[in-house]
Protein backbone atom coordinates (compact mmCIF):
# COMPACT_ATOMS: atom_id res chain seq x y z
CA UNK A 1 0.00 0.00 0.00
CA UNK A 2 2.83 2.19 1.00
CA UNK A 3 4.35 1.76 -2.56
CA UNK A 4 1.24 2.69 -3.88
CA UNK A 5 1.16 5.93 -2.33
CA UNK A 6 5.19 6.53 -3.00
CA UNK A 7 4.59 5.67 -7.06
CA UNK A 8 1.45 8.41 -6.94
CA UNK A 9 3.38 11.24 -5.11
CA UNK A 10 6.59 10.98 -7.06
CA UNK A 11 4.54 11.00 -10.64
CA UNK A 12 2.76 13.85 -9.89
CA UNK A 13 5.86 15.73 -9.23
CA UNK A 14 6.88 14.41 -11.98
CA UNK A 15 3.79 15.20 -14.15
CA UNK A 16 3.85 18.53 -12.77
CA UNK A 17 7.16 20.15 -13.21
CA UNK A 18 7.78 18.22 -16.76
CA UNK A 19 7.60 21.71 -18.81
CA UNK A 20 8.65 21.57 -22.23
CA UNK A 21 6.71 17.90 -23.40
CA UNK A 22 7.26 14.84 -22.78
CA UNK A 23 11.28 14.65 -23.56
CA UNK A 24 12.15 16.83 -20.62
CA UNK A 25 9.89 14.40 -18.56
CA UNK A 26 12.48 11.77 -19.35
CA UNK A 27 14.76 13.39 -17.40
CA UNK A 28 12.49 13.58 -14.25
CA UNK A 29 11.77 10.08 -14.53
CA UNK A 30 15.47 8.59 -14.64
CA UNK A 31 16.31 10.76 -11.79
CA UNK A 32 13.07 9.03 -9.76
CA UNK A 33 13.23 5.78 -11.39
CA UNK A 34 16.71 4.93 -11.55
CA UNK A 35 18.75 7.88 -9.50
CA UNK A 36 16.84 8.10 -6.61
CA UNK A 37 14.41 4.34 -6.02
CA UNK A 38 16.74 2.06 -7.43
CA UNK A 39 13.48 0.11 -9.06
CA UNK A 40 14.89 0.11 -12.53
CA UNK A 41 18.65 -0.09 -13.46
CA UNK A 42 19.60 2.10 -16.50
CA UNK A 43 19.22 -0.62 -19.43
CA UNK A 44 15.44 -1.60 -18.10
CA UNK A 45 14.89 2.33 -18.29
CA UNK A 46 15.85 2.84 -21.84
CA UNK A 47 13.57 -0.48 -22.46
CA UNK A 48 10.73 1.61 -20.82
CA UNK A 49 11.31 4.74 -23.04
CA UNK A 50 11.91 2.41 -25.96
CA UNK A 51 8.40 0.67 -24.78
CA UNK A 52 6.75 4.67 -24.30
CA UNK A 53 8.32 5.23 -28.17
CA UNK A 54 6.81 2.06 -30.01
CA UNK A 55 3.19 2.90 -28.48
CA UNK A 56 0.83 5.22 -30.12
CA UNK A 57 0.25 7.34 -27.38
CA UNK A 58 2.43 10.08 -25.85
CA UNK A 59 5.65 9.50 -24.26
CA UNK A 60 5.24 9.91 -20.35
CA UNK A 61 3.53 6.41 -20.92
CA UNK A 62 6.26 5.40 -19.71
CA UNK A 63 5.44 5.92 -16.09
CA UNK A 64 2.85 2.80 -16.74
CA UNK A 65 5.80 0.67 -17.55
CA UNK A 66 7.51 1.58 -14.36
CA UNK A 67 4.44 1.85 -12.44
CA UNK A 68 3.77 -2.21 -13.48
CA UNK A 69 7.46 -3.07 -13.21
CA UNK A 70 7.38 -1.46 -9.60
CA UNK A 71 3.79 -2.74 -8.25
CA UNK A 72 1.73 -4.78 -10.76
CA UNK A 73 -1.28 -3.43 -12.73
CA UNK A 74 -3.03 -1.32 -10.19
CA UNK A 75 0.87 0.73 -9.95
CA UNK A 76 1.06 1.03 -13.62
CA UNK A 77 -2.59 2.09 -13.13
CA UNK A 78 -2.10 4.47 -10.60
CA UNK A 79 1.12 5.74 -12.27
CA UNK A 80 -0.55 6.50 -15.16
CA UNK A 81 -3.33 8.55 -13.74
CA UNK A 82 -0.74 10.37 -11.46
CA UNK A 83 1.49 11.25 -14.74
CA UNK A 84 -1.27 12.81 -16.64
CA UNK A 85 -3.17 14.38 -14.17
CA UNK A 86 -0.98 17.59 -13.47
CA UNK A 87 -1.25 18.62 -17.34
CA UNK A 88 -4.84 17.51 -17.44
CA UNK A 89 -5.18 19.93 -14.77
CA UNK A 90 -3.14 22.50 -16.38
CA UNK A 91 -5.10 22.31 -19.82
CA UNK A 92 -8.33 22.82 -17.73
CA UNK A 93 -6.38 26.13 -16.54
CA UNK A 94 -4.86 26.91 -19.52
CA UNK A 95 -7.65 26.58 -21.92
CA UNK A 96 -9.17 29.76 -20.12
CA UNK A 97 -6.21 31.68 -19.85
CA UNK A 98 -4.04 30.59 -22.55
CA UNK A 99 -4.75 32.83 -24.91
CA UNK A 100 -4.43 36.02 -22.70
CA UNK A 101 -0.85 35.31 -21.31
CA UNK A 102 0.71 33.16 -24.75
CA UNK A 103 2.41 36.62 -25.54
CA UNK A 104 2.98 37.68 -22.19
CA UNK A 105 6.32 38.85 -21.05
CA UNK A 106 5.96 36.90 -18.14
CA UNK A 107 5.24 33.17 -19.16
CA UNK A 108 7.73 34.22 -22.23
CA UNK A 109 10.42 34.86 -19.62
CA UNK A 110 9.80 31.51 -18.23
CA UNK A 111 9.79 29.54 -21.34
CA UNK A 112 13.13 31.45 -22.43
CA UNK A 113 14.34 30.60 -19.57
CA UNK A 114 13.31 26.95 -19.13
CA UNK A 115 14.20 26.26 -23.06
CA UNK A 116 18.26 25.76 -22.08
CA UNK A 117 17.75 23.33 -19.23
CA UNK A 118 15.74 21.33 -21.17
CA UNK A 119 17.82 20.81 -23.91
CA UNK A 120 20.71 20.13 -21.15
CA UNK A 121 18.47 17.51 -19.59
CA UNK A 122 17.53 15.73 -22.38
CA UNK A 123 21.33 15.65 -23.27
CA UNK A 124 22.25 14.31 -19.91
CA UNK A 125 19.79 11.00 -20.21
CA UNK A 126 20.42 10.89 -23.69
CA UNK A 127 24.15 10.21 -22.11
CA UNK A 128 23.84 8.39 -19.39
CA UNK A 129 21.52 6.01 -22.10
CA UNK A 130 24.39 5.54 -24.60
CA UNK A 131 26.81 5.12 -22.75
CA UNK A 132 25.40 2.38 -21.40
CA UNK A 133 24.81 0.70 -24.32
CA UNK A 134 28.45 1.20 -25.93
CA UNK A 135 30.53 0.32 -22.57
CA UNK A 136 29.35 -3.24 -22.34
CA UNK B 1 -12.18 16.69 -21.34
CA UNK B 2 -11.37 14.09 -19.12
CA UNK B 3 -12.99 11.34 -21.40
CA UNK B 4 -10.99 12.61 -24.12
CA UNK B 5 -7.48 12.44 -22.39
CA UNK B 6 -8.86 8.83 -21.08
CA UNK B 7 -9.25 7.80 -24.65
CA UNK B 8 -6.21 8.92 -25.74
CA UNK B 9 -4.74 7.35 -23.34
CA UNK B 10 -6.19 3.55 -22.87
CA UNK B 11 -4.91 1.74 -26.34
CA UNK B 12 -1.28 2.82 -25.07
CA UNK B 13 -1.70 1.78 -21.83
CA UNK B 14 -3.08 -1.82 -22.67
CA UNK B 15 -0.15 -2.07 -24.89
CA UNK B 16 2.50 -1.10 -22.59
CA UNK B 17 0.78 -3.16 -19.94
CA UNK B 18 1.24 -6.39 -22.27
CA UNK B 19 4.40 -5.42 -23.33
CA UNK B 20 6.40 -4.78 -20.04
CA UNK B 21 4.52 -8.16 -18.71
CA UNK B 22 6.14 -9.98 -22.17
CA UNK B 23 9.75 -8.18 -21.52
CA UNK B 24 9.63 -8.65 -17.84
CA UNK B 25 9.11 -12.49 -18.63
CA UNK B 26 11.81 -12.46 -21.39
CA UNK B 27 14.37 -9.96 -20.02
CA UNK B 28 16.76 -11.92 -20.00
CA UNK B 29 16.60 -13.75 -23.33
CA UNK B 30 19.33 -12.52 -25.47
CA UNK B 31 17.10 -12.04 -28.66
CA UNK B 32 15.13 -9.66 -26.13
CA UNK B 33 18.57 -8.13 -24.66
CA UNK B 34 19.62 -7.39 -28.63
CA UNK B 35 16.55 -6.09 -29.92
CA UNK B 36 16.49 -3.43 -26.84
CA UNK B 37 20.05 -2.60 -27.07
CA UNK B 38 18.90 -1.55 -30.33
CA UNK B 39 15.93 0.26 -29.89
CA UNK B 40 18.43 2.19 -26.92
CA UNK B 41 20.55 3.56 -29.55
CA UNK B 42 17.39 4.54 -31.46
CA UNK B 43 15.97 6.34 -28.49
CA UNK B 44 19.51 8.36 -28.32
CA UNK B 45 19.44 9.10 -31.53
CA UNK B 46 16.09 10.78 -31.49
CA UNK B 47 16.37 12.31 -28.02
CA UNK B 48 19.66 13.93 -30.30
CA UNK B 49 17.25 15.11 -33.22
CA UNK B 50 15.11 16.92 -30.43
CA UNK B 51 18.37 18.65 -28.93
CA UNK B 52 19.03 19.55 -32.29
CA UNK B 53 15.49 20.92 -33.33
CA UNK B 54 14.87 22.80 -29.99
CA UNK B 55 18.98 23.96 -30.01
CA UNK B 56 17.58 25.64 -33.50
CA UNK B 57 14.78 27.67 -32.11
CA UNK B 58 17.77 29.17 -29.77
CA UNK B 59 17.75 33.25 -30.23
CA UNK B 60 21.41 33.64 -31.16
CA UNK B 61 22.65 34.93 -27.75
CA UNK B 62 25.24 33.61 -25.89
CA UNK B 63 23.61 33.20 -22.56
CA UNK B 64 21.07 30.42 -23.91
CA UNK B 65 24.41 28.37 -24.72
CA UNK B 66 25.73 29.26 -21.52
CA UNK B 67 22.50 28.12 -19.74
CA UNK B 68 22.21 24.88 -21.59
CA UNK B 69 26.19 24.28 -20.69
CA UNK B 70 25.68 24.87 -16.80
CA UNK B 71 23.06 22.68 -16.67
CA UNK B 72 24.18 20.08 -18.27
CA UNK B 73 27.50 20.10 -15.88
CA UNK B 74 24.88 20.38 -13.02
CA UNK B 75 23.12 17.58 -13.90
CA UNK B 76 25.78 14.81 -14.85
CA UNK B 77 28.55 16.18 -11.91
CA UNK B 78 26.65 17.32 -9.00
CA UNK B 79 23.21 15.31 -9.32
CA UNK B 80 20.87 17.69 -9.21
CA UNK B 81 17.11 17.14 -9.32
CA UNK B 82 16.18 18.03 -12.61
CA UNK B 83 12.94 19.64 -10.98
CA UNK B 84 15.54 22.19 -9.51
CA UNK B 85 17.34 22.76 -12.60
CA UNK B 86 13.84 23.69 -14.31
CA UNK B 87 13.01 26.26 -11.68
CA UNK B 88 15.95 27.80 -11.67
CA UNK B 89 16.47 28.17 -14.98
CA UNK B 90 12.79 29.68 -15.15
CA UNK B 91 13.86 31.77 -12.18
CA UNK B 92 16.99 33.42 -13.69
CA UNK B 93 15.25 34.68 -16.81
CA UNK B 94 12.09 35.75 -15.02
CA UNK B 95 14.80 37.80 -12.95
CA UNK B 96 16.63 38.71 -15.99
CA UNK B 97 13.67 40.47 -17.74
CA UNK B 98 12.49 41.68 -14.38
CA UNK B 99 16.04 43.54 -14.03
CA UNK B 100 15.80 44.57 -17.54
CA UNK B 101 12.43 46.32 -16.97
CA UNK B 102 12.77 47.78 -13.43
CA UNK B 103 16.23 48.72 -13.14
CA UNK B 104 17.18 49.79 -17.05
CA UNK B 105 14.35 50.77 -18.02
CA UNK B 106 14.59 48.67 -20.99
CA UNK B 107 11.43 48.62 -23.88
CA UNK B 108 11.10 44.64 -23.76
CA UNK B 109 7.84 44.26 -25.46
CA UNK B 110 10.26 44.96 -29.17
CA UNK B 111 12.88 42.89 -27.83
CA UNK B 112 10.41 39.87 -26.81
CA UNK B 113 8.37 39.90 -30.21
CA UNK B 114 11.25 39.33 -32.01
CA UNK B 115 12.87 36.41 -29.89
CA UNK B 116 9.44 34.69 -29.10
CA UNK B 117 9.36 31.02 -30.13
Amino acid sequence: MKILAVLAFSFLKVGLFSFGGGFAMISLMQNLAVGKNHWLTNSQFSAAIALGQVTPGPISISATFIGYKVAGLLGAFISTIAVFLPSLGAMYLLEKFYLKIRGNQFTQSIMHGVLPVIVALILSVAFSLGKENILR
Amino acid sequence: MVLATAALILPSFLIIVLLSGLFLTWEGNHLVRGAMAGLTAGVVGLMLAVVWALVKKFPRRWYYYMSTSCALLASLYLKLNPIWLVLLGGGQERSRYWFKEFVLNQDLETQLTSERM
